[in-house]
């Protein structure tokens, strides 16, 4: 119904949803209806919200829908802050976002999923705001962080319409039951959010800091027939068994490389399944979906590409999007995020093989582990503070499960001579200092490592 | 080379590096998941015992399986010990 017409905000298109089509589950249905409702009680309070500038915060899944549900539309721009970010990093994008009002649901559990709790923050520097440079009446302006390109996390702007470019709703009878496990503030919790938003499909909630055993369990007593999810998340399905009594209709993979063992695995274990595999980026909005069951994507895409983009690979193989629908840009900093023919660099490497092109990893030797990236550098620095380590360089390992892993390669100080706890050393000052995926899974000595000729190390694995 | 020995030590020494410590030998028909490795570290345990035995299964193997007790763990190593490569 909405296919790739702008949405006009989400309040406009839960108005067309019939009153009694069930819409979110949360232990219980809650329809349409009673989403108009509890919109309807909170009116006036919305109303004081518009053309500010908020930044909206919570852990709680249900309680951030409604709090987006309630906001797109009436506020001038809308702040996303994932669960999981440190609270330095809570006051530096409400600062750079310019932010003027800090959403939160209420501590205390209520059974109301649009009670809202409302603290002013300091704008910051005027000039930073996003939002300024928007005439009121405008759609929303939707700011979501992105983990960027050079370690910085950088915010990136939409809109609904730039958000939903891709989100084909669906026409399967009966709907599709999709399930969350994702943070909503994230660009992968977004779109499973919109697909069935747009749809008009239940949308059944876990809290992503439950065990997966309870997240799955949710979703079995919600009835999920479609599930999006890390390749890394399916293959700990498919090894624990969690999920495996799913009645699956659609299962989508993103976030990470997906390899064509976990596609065959998932395809033996859901016959029934539709599997898509989906490349995204925070900066173009969505990617491309790729349906055919294979890795990569075809290379065909370049002269027939899937709609709402288009796709280019340039001389040094890095993949180029240029979304049909403009608008997404930078909230800060000097880099454009497009160049001047409107073609974004989406910082990944392709290679073509035969009819196919494949994902080979970040151009900038950023490392995905399960989906979680890695910067070698911050890993470097925190090797080079170990006693007798004179030199480190950390790369990507190729990993069957988890798509790779964090490699180090150390060359110790003059007059050491025991390697292994040299090695010994290292590992644990790791596991000390950083989280376990970004610790290295491998660590060994070498005498010297290879420079390039800008002195640089070398990271590419001979 | 014993492939199972091989295996065991390596999980065990895995475990101890993060602090788990098994109350007892660990059995055939012990969820991986379970031992105190979770899907990061079955990762890890992957490659190293590429580095050890200088082959990968799961990158190997033409009908993937997802192995979730220890037994059916080493039998996806027995199933492919002729790609071992001693490191």
């Amino acid at each position: 119904m909405y296919g790739s017409a702008e949405a006009a905000c989400l309040h406009a298109i839960l108005a067309a949803h019939d009153d009694d089509q069930p819409l979110w589950v949360i232990e219980r249905e809650l329809t349409a209806g009673d989403l108009k409702r509890g919109l309807a009680a909170h009116a006036g309070e919305i109303a004081t919200l518009a053309d500010r500038n908020v930044a909206v915060s919570t852990r709680e899944m249900p309680q951030l829908a409604a709090l987006l549900l309630a906001l797109d539309g009436a506020c001038r721009s809308l702040l996303l802050l994932p669960a999981d970010l440190p609270a330095e990093r809570v006051a530096e994008f409400t600062h750079r976002a310019g932010a003027d009002v800090l959403v939160t649901g209420p501590a205390h559990a209520t059974d109301d999923l649009f009670a809202m709790i409302l603290q002013p923050v300091d704008p910051g520097q005027p000039q930073a705001a996003e939002a300024a440079a928007h005439a009121a009446g405008t759609a929303t302006r939707w700011i979501i962080p992105t983990s960027g390109t050079t370690g910085a996390p950088r915010l990136v702007s939409h809109t609904l319409a730039t958000l939903t470019r891709t989100v084909r709703p669906s026409a399967d009878a009966p709907r599709p039951r999709w399930g969350l496990l994702y943070d909503l503030a994230r660009f992968a919790g977004l779109q499973v959010f919109f697909q069935s938003f747009l749809s008009g499909a239940p949308l059944i909630f876990t809290d992503p800091g439950r065990p997966l055993p309870e997240q799955m369990a949710a979703l079995a007593a919600g009835g999920c027939t479609a599930l999006s999810a890390t390749p890394t998340l399916w293959r700990k399905m498919l090894m624990s068994g969690a999920g495996s009594g799913l009645p699956l209709r659609q299962i989508t993979l993103g976030g990470e490389i997906a390899d064509a063992a976990i596609l065959a695995a998932l395809v033996r274990a859901y016959p029934n399944a539709r599997i898509t595999h989906i490349y995204a980026s925070t900066e173009a909005g969505v990617g491309f979906s790729v349906r055919d069951g294979r890795e990569g994507f075809p290379a065909d895409y370049l002269a027939r590409p899937p709609r709402g983009i288009e796709i280019a690979v340039d001389a040094d193989g890095t993949l180029l999007l240029r979304p049909t629908t403009g608008g997404q840009r930078f909230v800060d900093g000097a880099t454009a995020l497009s160049d001047p023919r409107g073609w974004i660099n989406t910082g990944d490497l392709v290679r073509r093989a035969g009819d196919r092109y494949l994902f080979l990893g970040r151009a900038n030797g950023a490392i995905n582990v399960g989906g979680n990236k890695v910067f070698p550098e911050e890993v470097e620095q925190i090797i080079c503070q170990v006693d007798g380590v004179a030199l480190a360089l950390v790369r990507a390992r190729r990993s069957s499960i988890t798509g790779a892993l964090v490699e180090a390669v150390v060359v110790p100080a003059a007059g050491v001579t025991d390697r292994k706890a040299l090695v010994r050393a290292v590992q644990a000052h790791c596991r000390a200092h950083l989280p376990a995926f970004k610790t290295p899974a491998i660590v060994t000595v070498s005498d010297s490592l290879e420079t390039a000729a800008t002195g640089k190390i070398m990271r590419q694995k001979p | 080379m014993d492939i199972r020995q091989t295996i065991l030590d390596t999980l065990g020494e895995l475990l101890a590096d993060n602090g788990v410590v098994l109350d007892a030998p660990l059995t055939d028909d012990a969820l991986l998941l379970q031992t105190g490795l979770d899907s990061l570290g079955f990762a890890v345990l992957v490659v190293r015992l590429e580095d050890q035995l200088g082959y990968d299964p799961f990158m190997l193997m033409s009908e993937p399986v997802y192995p979730r007790t220890v037994g059916e763990f080493v039998a996806i190593y027995e199933t492919h010990q002729d790609h071992v490569r001693l490191g």
